[in-house]
């Protein structure tokens, strides 16, 4: 017990000795090799790792190469990569590690080789190593701290032969999704008391489903080799490949407690060994890695709707009741048995008539792991409520499925289920759901009463705009529109022609009005002389701007001449003459003839000049 | 010219002469609404479809045929009148308070998008005229702007004329605004067509064939807007968007 204790402590104090920084590449990627143990037993595994680190070592994408060992040692697999990032104060630090498990097959002390990394076309390589493998059982093993160097030493090339861990696989070549059975036996022609896996396989790409064994497993006996053997099938696992390719499970590693025939050197050894006769010592034993070829599945008869289950199945669907009442739930129970990946089964699509209220289902599943095959059953449960009274009918589920056995895909589908509903005593179903308060309020209101007045019927499809009423309503507007522009013209067209020869008469008719007030220039006809004159005025301009006299403001004349142009002096002239006119012939007094003259002087020029500013 | 005054003067025989004839139909009417008085509903059904049959119509006799559907508890073809005196009278509290009270017992509850305000208030506008008013307004307005330009062409106005432009213009405005609404219902009624589902239920098919795949049902009395016809199937649309086709007995078009 002391020993152990030791040899334990020892085992964990030791450091783990990094030979070489590795080769330097800038900074940017640094890769090392480290092996766990610088000593190894013969028929002992080792564990080969390759560190790549600095700031690029997360883009290395390629695997590295390994330093060629078979004259010593026989590649067992990979144990696994792991990366590592670290920011330190911003800097981002990266390393990544991959792990090569080798078993030692030759005494001796040799060089592992440097491994070598590609990056950007330059190749880096790393360190070497030296190993030293010794026969027997060995130093320092970091991976099976409770292996006793002493008492393994003989037994172990002795067991080569006696034990074996053989792994069995019952096809090759699988589709994407179609399990592979493997099977691992241990192989014995020693006795073996216990056993416990002390690597599992890599199965990377594979969904595992493990089997169930007896426990301890049966044994039989099997020639092998010439030899007879103990065989125990101690694994057994179905393998469902995720996707196509080539892939490979890795080995697996388990360790015995072999019993073996007591050998006594000392006195010591029988007292710290058990105390019973023989003595057990530890091994390792691996299975080799094996090949797995996946192929797609066809592309040839593939339904549109194939959703990737690959097996063999059977499907049926049931209702718990055929009449229901509205509002009353039913279950649906939908079953797919068969074989094939139970757990990654897909659901079928169930089209449910709309008027069912569909829950998500009740999924339920049962794996069987014995024999040599998965098989099992999945249980959909969807609870459906019919909102509306009628005969409904629940359409014929499909499920498509690839099954290898055949290499076809095949389509099953479960009859139509067809069900009663009748009406129930909920109330609701017929007023329709989701009414808010205030239209349920109204619900329970009546109509408004019908129409008693006698209305106005009128010919379906007839509008009042394509009536006669309504094209004689746009069209004579028109019509008026077309007659009212043709008497504008010839209202403008006389109204021209009268301005024109209004126009040309008036200097002739001022003339002769001021004529004749010339005539009444004596002081007895005062007042007819001033009417005279200013009617020969107003007349005068009446005609030129083509107005009737009658109307005519004596205001307005003043701004109708500034209009048409007539300057400043002629119009105060113009004015001056009428108002004395109007003066004299209202407000009579005794005016003298010079007085007369000059008016009638004045009046003579003011017509001149506006004759000549209009024309 | 000849033509169109024969045209004129035929029509308008044809016209004096129906509404003389539309008086047997008046009587058909007075009828029918002492019988649904006296609760005869199924009688007073009748005697309102007569005149429909005859192709007669007035928004009076579709509501009044609406409510007697609804008495009998016939809530696709209530609404399918009720939807029929809408058109010929948009804005009647009476007939959109039955519609109301119809569509509440509507099974589907199809909702509407929210509209934009300007389109809702089109919408309010459009409705508040039935085609034959907006036609009178169009009309009057047209008239009056004539009959103010040719006044203003042809009396002096003296100091009435700024005023008389500005009517005149308003008048104008009238028309424009008027002759658009009018031209928007006419289109939307040659081209917009609404149907109601008179059956208790139907589905709705993905593509115009009896094994298409069902997309939704329908119940009795929902409001479809149909926008194509193959054969005896129709596409519709509802106001949520969703399309699909349907029989074209499932159905009648407002």
């Amino acid at each position: 017990m002391m020993c152990e204790f030791i040899n334990k402590l020892l085992n964990i104090s030791l450091p783990v000795i990094l030979l070489t920084a590795g080769a330097l590449h800038g900074q940017e990627i640094e890769i090392s090799a480290t092996v766990n143990a610088q000593q190894v037993a013969i028929d002992q595994a080792f564990t080969y790792t390759i560190e790549l680190s600095g700031s690029k070592a997360n883009s290395v994408k390629e695997d590295p190469v390994l330093p060629n060992m078979e004259e010593f040692a026989t590649y067992m697999g990979s144990s696994g990569t792991s990366q590592n990032i670290q920011f330190i104060n911003g800097r981002m630090s990266v390393s990544k590690s991959y792990s090569f498990t080798y078993m030692a097959t030759k005494v001796g002390t040799f060089e592992i080789g440097p491994a070598e990394i590609s990056y950007n076309g330059n190749k880096i390589s790393s360190n070497k190593l030296t190993i030293e493998i010794v026969a027997g059982g060995a130093g320092q093993r970091g991976s099976s701290p409770r292996s006793r160097p002493d008492a393994s030493a003989q037994g172990t090339s002795d067991l080569k032969d006696n034990l074996l861990l053989r792994v069995f696989i019952d096809k090759s070549r699988v589709y994407v999704n179609e399990p592979v059975i493997l099977s691992y036996k241990i192989y014995t022609a020693v006795t073996v008391t216990s056993y416990g896996i002390s690597k599992q396989p890599d199965m990377e790409g594979f969904w595992v489903e493990e089997f169930e064994l007896p426990n301890p497993p049966p044994t039989k006996r099997e020639m092998y080799n010439g030899k007879e053997y103990i065989v125990a099938e101690i694994r057994k696992l179905a393998l469902f490949p995720t996707d196509a390719g080539k892939k490979t499970v890795g080995s697996m590693q388990i360790q015995c407690d072999v019993r073996v025939q007591n050998q006594r050197r000392s006195i010591f050894d029988s007292f710290f060994d058990d105390p019973f006769f023989g003595r057990s010592i530890k091994a390792d034993v691996f299975s080799s890695p094996v090949n797995i070829e996946v192929l797609p599945l066809p592309e040839t008869g593939r339904p549109a709707s194939f959703s990737g289950a690959v097996g063999d199945y059977t499907m049926a669907a049931a209702v718990d009741k055929q009449t229901v009442e509205t509002n009353d739930a039913i279950a649906l129970k939908l079953t797919l048995k068969g074989t094939g990946n139970i757990k990654m089964l897909p659901e079928p699509e169930v089209n449910i008539p709309p008027d069912f209220e569909k829950y998500d289902p009740k999924i339920s599943r049962s794996i069987e792991r014995t024999g040599n095959r998965i098989a099992g059953s999945k249980v959909m449960e969807y609870v459906l409520i019919p909102r509306f009274p009628g005969i409904q009918r629940i359409r014929p589920i499909e499920f498509n499925f690839f099954n290898p056995r055949t290499s076809s895909y095949e389509t099953i589908r479960t009859s139509e289920l067809v069900i009663d509903v009748l009406q129930g005593d909920d109330e609701m179903s017929v007023a329709g759901a989701g009414l808010s308060k205030e239209e349920v309020k109204l619900l329970g209101q009546d109509i408004r009463f019908i129409q008693r007045n006698i209305p106005k019927l009128r010919r379906q499809g007839h509008f009042f705009y394509q009536s006669p009423f309504f094209i004689i309503g746009l069209l004579l507007p028109l019509v008026l529109m077309i007659a009212a522009i043709l008497q504008r013209r010839h209202m403008d067209k006389m109204y021209e022609n009268q301005a024109y020869a209004r126009n040309r008469k008036a200097n002739q008719l001022a003339r002769k009005r001021l004529r004749r007030a010339r005539s009444l220039l004596q002081e007895d006809t005062q007042k007819e002389f001033y009417a005279e004159t200013s009617r020969a005025l107003i007349g005068f301009l009446a005609d030129k701007l083509n107005l009737s006299a009658a109307g005519i403001i004596t205001d307005e004349l003043e701004a109708m001449m500034r209009e048409k142009g007539i300057d400043q002096e002629t119009v105060a002239s113009f004015m001056d003459c009428i108002n004395r006119c109007d003066y004299q012939r209202f407000a009579p007094s005794d005016s003298t003839t010079e007085e007369m003259n000059q008016l009638y002087e004045q009046a003579q020029m003011v017509i001149s000049k506006i004759e000549r500013s209009i024309k | 010219m000849r033509r169109a005054v024969t045209y004129l003067i035929f029509s308008l025989i044809v016209m004096r002469w129906s509404v003389v004839y539309a008086d047997h139909f008046s009587h058909l009417f007075e009828q029918a609404s002492e019988a649904y008085e006296n609760a005869n509903f199924q009688e007073a059904i009748g005697l309102y479809e007569e005149i429909i049959d005859n192709g007669y119509e007035s928004w009076e006799v579709y509501y009044n045929l609406g409510n007697a559907y609804y008495k009998q508890i016939d809530i696709g073809k209530a609404i399918l009148n009720y939807e029929r005196a809408t058109r010929l009278l948009p804005d009647n509290e009476d007939i959109q308070y039955n519609l109301q009270l119809a569509n509440l017992r509507v099974i589907d509850k199809i909702q509407s998008p929210p509209q934009f305000f300007f389109s809702k208030f089109v919408e309010r506008i459009k409705n508040l005229f039935s085609i034959d008013s907006l036609s009178m307004i169009v009309l009057i307005a047209y008239i009056m702007t004539v009959v103010l330009i040719i006044i203003m062409m042809l009396v002096k106005l003296g100091s009435f004329r700024m005023m008389t432009k500005v009517i005149t213009y308003v008048f104008v405005i009238v028309l424009i605004l008027s002759s658009l609404l009018l031209y928007m219902k006419i289109h939307e009624m040659n081209h917009t067509r609404y149907g109601i589902i008179l059956v208790p239920k139907v589905i709705v098919y993905s593509s115009p064939e009896e094994n298409g795949t069902e997309i939704f049902s329908l119940h009795e009395g929902s409001k479809v807007k149909l926008t194509r016809a193959i054969d005896s199937w129709s596409q519709i649309r509802l106001t949520d968007g969703k399309t699909g086709w349907l029989k074209n007995d499932a159905f009648e078009i407002i």
